[in-house]
């Protein structure tokens, strides 16, 4: 018997397992990690904000900083024992945006933080109204800015628009905290650091809108006089230019998308709905209804920005159809419906100005392919230079997505993703090879391939997980994704070697220092010594629970 | 009749079996008798003209004697036609002979009436008046088995040192709970955690299910139960005998990191042919038994069809059901050599009939051909054994995976056993030989080989040495050599084995059992084709597995065992046992290694099912541990605290009844990311059974209620963000009528 517990005294007992990389900042299992942030303006972003709590209207914010190697160790129980706290009652904006990627705390110019509160109405029940504040994480000073129902900031961050919509009024705050209220306000839109917006004449009549201005150092003015329907008001990004757009009423009654350029304060109305822009902003692609002979139909239109003029497209409805990047060329489908149902017979039009269409046989359907981590208003049929397309064949799992030379859109096309498996997106490397998100139903467990759109030449990097960013050599990655445990193991892939190091295991979110840095596509926001920051929560309470720092190999 | 009594035992005779007179074993029963329609359901036994018998050899009277006939004939178990052995024949109460192997008997007698009396352990004697003289025709005497009495006695373990569970008899077909499948029978049995009642997917000693493998006859099989909770693939009354190895299993077997289970054929008698059909609500089955032409061998088949599926259609055209099996074996001998061929297989068909129908199909087959030799050769026993298998599987993988897998087998087996008086010596090879085709529409080139086409050879050599120092110790140190090489990855271990039996006294022993095992990585569940894959990436199972137990027969007839056990593994799990967004199972971390550590200690106090009430306490008190990274050690998704089972089954005349309660606290889940546990479950099964017995047949209706306290299994818990999770359970009764005759 003895021989029996010589046996198991040799076999040990059970490894737990070791600590992730780097260092952790926050222990505890009910942290949320929201985003990098600078203590004083032009500081590098070195400080996190944390949020803790179990409901997104009653999280606490933290701000928490480098505890130093002391406390790597630490096994406090919550975000508080290692964090400075900010704010209680702050409503997270993680619970509604992070699904676009953008789960950022505001910031003004100077980089204090623009945080609401929300304010219950009774204990425990909230509407939608908060109290806005601004931190100053330098001097540690807050400040109440008044009660709100939505906020936005200019792209400078220096001008701050807040609306409440209790009273009606608005308060454009300048960084220098100047203050001019408007009231009646509808809509509104920063064209640089230019506020627009739709103002009521009378509340009670939604049709009498004017359109305003109000500039820096300016006073609010009326530039465009109504009737203006303000349902629908935003901004148009044509070639350089940004557009305003809004709708109007005609006439006889019917709204109007009208298009106001912001440099000419010119409205034009438009005969129909805005689908797309020209690289060069001259043409706009429209939707134009009809109704003939009481049957409606739907016809595409190219509108000639600089003369006004229209031109039929050949396309109705449906399908793709996107402008070529770099180019005055609007691609189209030419199959029937979405052109998505198996056939050997695929057809695009590519619209020139001037030339017209031109019919092209190709090997699959044109297809809207979108691009990470910036999904909207780019294009998603081309590649960020238009030298290369996609188009779909569908398949098990979702179908395979294609890439072609847009130079020779009948020339042979490769699959992105092998056949039985779904994309939904990809990244673009600097040096135009894709990086492709392939999986078999679960969006967070893909298989990641490194795809040449020349040659078609795919190599598999990793699998079951996603890209959290990349940089110009390298991803960063949960793999081994866990949909029970909403968890994977953080991962740096390298896209030349191919090498795979683990980071971290049980890793919920992470963020690296500029992830929000978007304004320079080909800047590398994976160097050596870029600051990660990842949430570890095991599905078991773990000893390295908390938030974990670590600056990349 | 006093006068009768003084009649000298001398007169009397008996000859048996030697006898040359007496008709073959399957002549007799031809010319029954007249009252086998009318008088059949009696529970009396009978007394029948049994045709032409020749009268038996009568020694010559050494002195003017009275004049003598004979009485001859043949005693057979009433209903089954079975012959009555060691019946012992009384003539005027002065015994005058015992039955033969065949169940004759011949004797003499003066003229004149006389009582004649038979008796046999377990039957009820029969009495009735004969007048040798008068009528000297044979006689066919049916003896009615005893109700309520011991019908049988355990059999004696093969290896006494290694710690087994044995089930015989009714605890195969009886227990409640089991719907009459003695592979179900193990889910009451210590050490044995149900994954998800009522499915039969079983936790051993906390390793995953797919740890612990099935055996028929030494062939492993590769799917043990039919889908939608059916039965096991293998027919009830196939079975002999079964044993159950929950660790520390013998050096013969192996690749399995937990226990097993080996199940014996029943050898088909030799006497005559027997069978015995099955209905019941959702299949219906048979087996016939007989002797080979000749009288050579022996065989039996039998056969099983589900016609669930009919009945499903006819309450919903939504979902297509279907299964079948079949098991044959043959016996027959070549002067020493003794040969058996085995062959067995099994089917299942699932499919739902809405849109894109073919691509959700599920099909499961597999077959099993084997061909064993037994020659006696250098004192001991040499046998060799080659068997075939092909499998077939067709599966959607939740709709993500179209996957077609077919492989081909060879399973070479070769053994050597001696028996010397104080060692029992045990040496063998034993090999699987396997080929992998797969056919999918998916052409990722990450996925586990499981999707790929592969071989794999699998090849082990053991040694056992079974040693008896004296007449209370047995020590048997083994030894096992495993080799794998799958998708030309190739490992090996060399897993020691030890295993003792010390009886302290007549009616206590202590028992211990340990060792290493290996296996290939493996799903959790057993599927055909589902095998031999991932040594690359995963690299081996292994354990090491140890148990010390003590036993004791001091109270009431019982016996009780307590056994702790401690197993150290390196198991492949399910990475996310909650499935909980979407099945990846050929992604390659659909399963992850992991250390796991398993301890716990096990009680089952036992009636033998001989006595008239019978049954079993089982009680398993274990933690399951995982390492699960991270700094993480915690229990494994089977792990539950407590496990308990009282099985009863109780003889009452023609009648029997069972029970069987269970309580198992709840194993842990996920909960929004995190881990809480199950609640406790409960249940009370029951089964009754009424036994009519025919002079040449007989037949049982049973009647069992699975879950007849109409208890609710919590099977996980959602998290609704507010307050505690919401539990979602079923309430699951197995209700099962049936009828087995057999002859």
């Amino acid at each position: 018997m003895m021989a029996f517990v010589a046996l198991f005294a040799a076999t040990g007992c059970l490894d737990a397992g070791g600590p992730p990389s780097g260092q952790r900042w926050i222990s505890g299992r009910t942290v949320q990690l929201l985003q990098f942030v600078s203590v004083g303006a032009g500081a590098p972003p070195t400080s996190l904000l944390i949020s803790d709590g179990a409901t997104s209207e009653e999280s606490t914010l933290y701000l928490a900083s480098d505890p130093g190697r002391a406390s790597s160790s630490s096994n406090a129980p919550s975000a508080s024992a290692g964090a400075r706290l900010l704010l209680t009652g702050f409503s997270d904006p993680g619970a509604g945006l992070c699904a676009y990627g953008d789960c950022r705390v505001a910031e003004d110019s100077l980089g204090r933080l623009l945080v609401p509160q929300n304010v219950p109405q009774s204990p425990g029940v909230y509407l939608n109204i908060q109290e806005l504040y601004r931190f100053d994480l330098s001097t540690a000073a807050a400040v109440d800015l008044g009660q709100e129902n939505a906020f936005a900031t200019s792209p400078s961050g220096m001008r701050l628009f807040i609306y409440d919509e209790s009273t009606g009024s608005a308060q454009v705050r300048e960084v220098d905290d100047r203050t001019t209220s408007l009231d009646n306000i509808q809509g509104i839109a920063f064209v640089g650091e230019d506020l627009y917006y739709v103002q009521l004449a009378d509340p009670s009549d939604q049709t009498t809108g004017s359109l305003g201005r109000l500039t820096v150092d300016g006073t609010p003015e009326v530039v465009v006089n109504g009737p203006l329907y303000t349902s629908y008001f935003s901004t148009l990004a044509a070639g350089s230019e940004t557009l305003l757009v809004l709708n109007q009423f005609d006439p006889n009654g019917a709204y109007v998308t009208s298009l106001v350029d912001p440099a000419t304060l010119v409205l034009t109305p438009l005969p129909g709905d805005i689908g797309s822009v020209s690289p060069d902003g001259n043409w706009l692609v429209l939707g134009v209804s009809s109704d003939s002979n009481g049957t409606p139909s739907y016809q595409l239109e190219a509108f000639d920005r600089s003369t006004g003029a229209t031109q039929p497209l050949p396309m109705t409805s449906g399908g793709a159809n996107d402008w070529r990047p770099g180019h005055v060329e609007l691609w189209m489908s030419a199959d029937s419906g979405y052109g998505y149902a198996p056939s050997d017979n695929h057809q695009i039009q590519i619209w020139q100005p001037g030339s017209g269409a031109t019919l092209t046989q190709v090997a699959a359907a044109l297809a809207a392919y979108p691009r990470s981590p910036d999904y909207s208003n780019v294009s998603q049929t081309f590649t960020r230079d238009g030298q290369h397309w996609f188009s779909f064949v569908p398949g098990p799992n979702g179908g395979q997505i294609y890439v072609g030379r847009a130079d020779d859109p009948a020339a042979a096309t490769f699959p992105v993703n092998p056949l039985g498996t779904g994309s939904g997106s990809y990244w673009e490397l600097v040096d135009g090879r894709l990086l492709v998100e392939a999986s078999v139903g679960d969006y967070n467990r893909n298989d990641i391939y490194l795809v040449d759109p020349d040659t078609g030449q795919s190599r598999a990097l990793a699998t079951g997980g996603h890209v959290v960013t990349i940089g110009t050599t390298r991803a960063l990655a949960l793999l081994d994704w866990d949909a029970g445990a909403d968890s994977g193991e953080l991962t740096l892939i390298d896209f030349d070697s191919g090498a795979i190091t683990p980071l971290g295991q049980n890793v919920r979110t992470a963020i690296v220092q500029r992830q929000f840095d978007l304004g320079d596509p080909d800047a590398d926001l994976l160097p050596p010594g870029a600051e990660v920051a990842f949430l570890v929560h095991d599905s078991l309470a773990s000893p390295y629970d908390g938030v974990w720092v670590l600056a990349l190999p | 009749m006093s006068a009768l009594g003084l009649v000298p035992s001398l007169f009397l005779s008996v000859s048996l079996a030697t006898s040359p007179n007496l008709p073959d074993a399957a002549a007799p029963d031809g010319g029954v008798s007249s009252g086998d329609a009318g008088a059949d359901a009696s529970d009396g036994g009978a007394v029948d003209a049994a045709g032409p018998i020749a009268p038996p050899a009568v020694p010559p009277p050494t002195e003017v004697p009275p004049r003598l006939a004979p009485i001859v004939g043949r005693v057979l178990e009433k209903g089954t036609r079975r012959p009555v052995i060691g019946a012992v024949l009384a003539i005027d109460l002065i015994t005058a002979g015992e039955t033969d192997d065949r169940g004759r008997f011949a004797a003499a007698a003066p003229c004149g009436p006389r009582h004649v009396v038979v008796q046999a352990p377990g039957f009820e004697p029969l009495g009735f008046e004969r007048d040798p003289c008068a009528d000297p025709s044979p006689l066919l005497l049916r003896l009615v088995r005893r109700p309520g009495g011991r019908v049988f006695e355990s059999v004696v373990r093969a290896q006494p040192s290694l710690p087994s569970i044995k089930l015989a008899g009714p605890e195969l077909t009886k227990t409640p709970g089991s719907l009459g499948d003695p592979f179900r029978t193990i889910e009451s049995l210590p050490g044995v955690s149900v994954v998800a009642w009522p499915a039969p997917i079983y936790a051993v000693r906390g390793a995953n299910p797919g740890n612990t493998g099935f055996f028929l006859d030494d062939l492993s099989i590769p799917s043990l139960f039919h889908l939608a909770l059916g039965p096991a693939v293998v027919h009830p009354y196939f079975i002999d005998s079964l044993d159950f190895y929950p660790g520390g299993y013998p050096a013969r077997y192996g690749r399995y990191v937990s226990g097993i289970v080996t199940a014996e054929t029943r050898e088909p008698p030799a006497d005559m042919v027997h069978g015995s059909v099955d209905i019941r609500l959702f299949d219906a089955g048979a087996l016939v038994s007989g002797p080979l032409p000749g009288g050579q061998g022996t065989v039996v088949a039998a056969a099983r069809y589900s016609y669930t599926g009919t009945v499903i259609s006819l309450l919903s055209n939504a979902v297509q059901l279907s299964y079948w099996d079949y098991q044959l074996r043959a016996d027959r001998s070549f002067g020493p050599v003794h040969l058996t061929l085995l062959a067995f297989g099994s089917s299942d068909f699932l499919s739902s009939t809405g849109s894109n129908a073919a691509a959700n199909e599920l099909e499961l087959r597999f077959h099993r051909v084997g061909l064993r030799a037994s020659l006696p050769i250098g004192g001991g026993l040499l046998s060799a054994g080659l068997a075939v298998g092909a499998d077939h599987t067709r599966s959607p993988l939740a709709n993500a995976y179209p996957l077609t897998v077919e492989d081909t087998s060879l399973f070479p087996r070769l053994s050597f056993r001696r028996r010397l008086p104080h060692v029992d010596l045990q040496l063998g090879l034993d090999g699987e030989l396997q080929h992998f085709d797969a056919l999918t529409t998916i052409e990722r080139p990450m996925v586990l080989d499981l999707a790929r086409a592969r071989d794999a050879r699998l090849l082990a050599a053991y040694a056992s040495l079974a040693v008896r120092p004296g007449q209370r110790l047995v020590v048997t140190p083994e030894l096992r050599l495993d080799t794998y090489e799958v998708s030309g990855v190739e490992k090996a271990d060399l897993g020691p084995r030890l295993s003792a039996r010390l009886e302290v006294d007549d009616k206590t022993w202590l028992v211990a059992a340990g060792g290493r095992f290996t296996q290939t990585p493996s799903l959790p569940l057993q599927i055909p084709g589902a095998e031999s894959f991932g040594l690359a990436l995963y690299g081996l199972q292994s354990s090491w597995q140890g148990s010390l137990g003590v036993g004791t027969k001091r109270c009431l007839g019982l016996e009780a065992n307590l056994t702790g056990y401690l197993q150290r593994y390196v198991l492949t799990d399910i990475r996310d046992p909650t499935f909980s967004t979407s099945i990846d199972p050929l992604a390659d971390d659909f399963l992850v290694r992991r250390d796991a550590l398993s301890y716990g200690f096990e009680v089952l106090v036992r009636r033998p099912p001989s006595e008239r009430l019978y049954g079993w306490l089982s009680y398993t008190l274990s933690w399951n541990l995982r390492a699960f990274g991270g700094g993480v050690i915690g229990p494994s998704d089977w792990d539950q605290r407590h496990v308990l089972n009282l099985v009863l089954g109780y003889r009452l005349g023609r009648y029997s009844f069972g029970g069987r309660a269970h309580y198992n606290t709840g194993r842990p889940v996920l909960v929004a990311g995190d881990f809480q546990r199950l609640p406790s479950f409960f249940q009370i099964d029951l089964r009754a059974d009424r036994r009519f017995v025919f002079n040449r047949f007989s037949m049982e209706v049973y009647f069992e209620l699975v879950n007849a306290t109409l208890d609710r299994e919590v099977v996980s818990l959602q998290s609704t963000g507010i307050g505690p999770p919401v539990e979602n359970s079923y309430l699951i009764v197995l209700p099962s009528i049936g009828v087995h005759a057999e002859f």
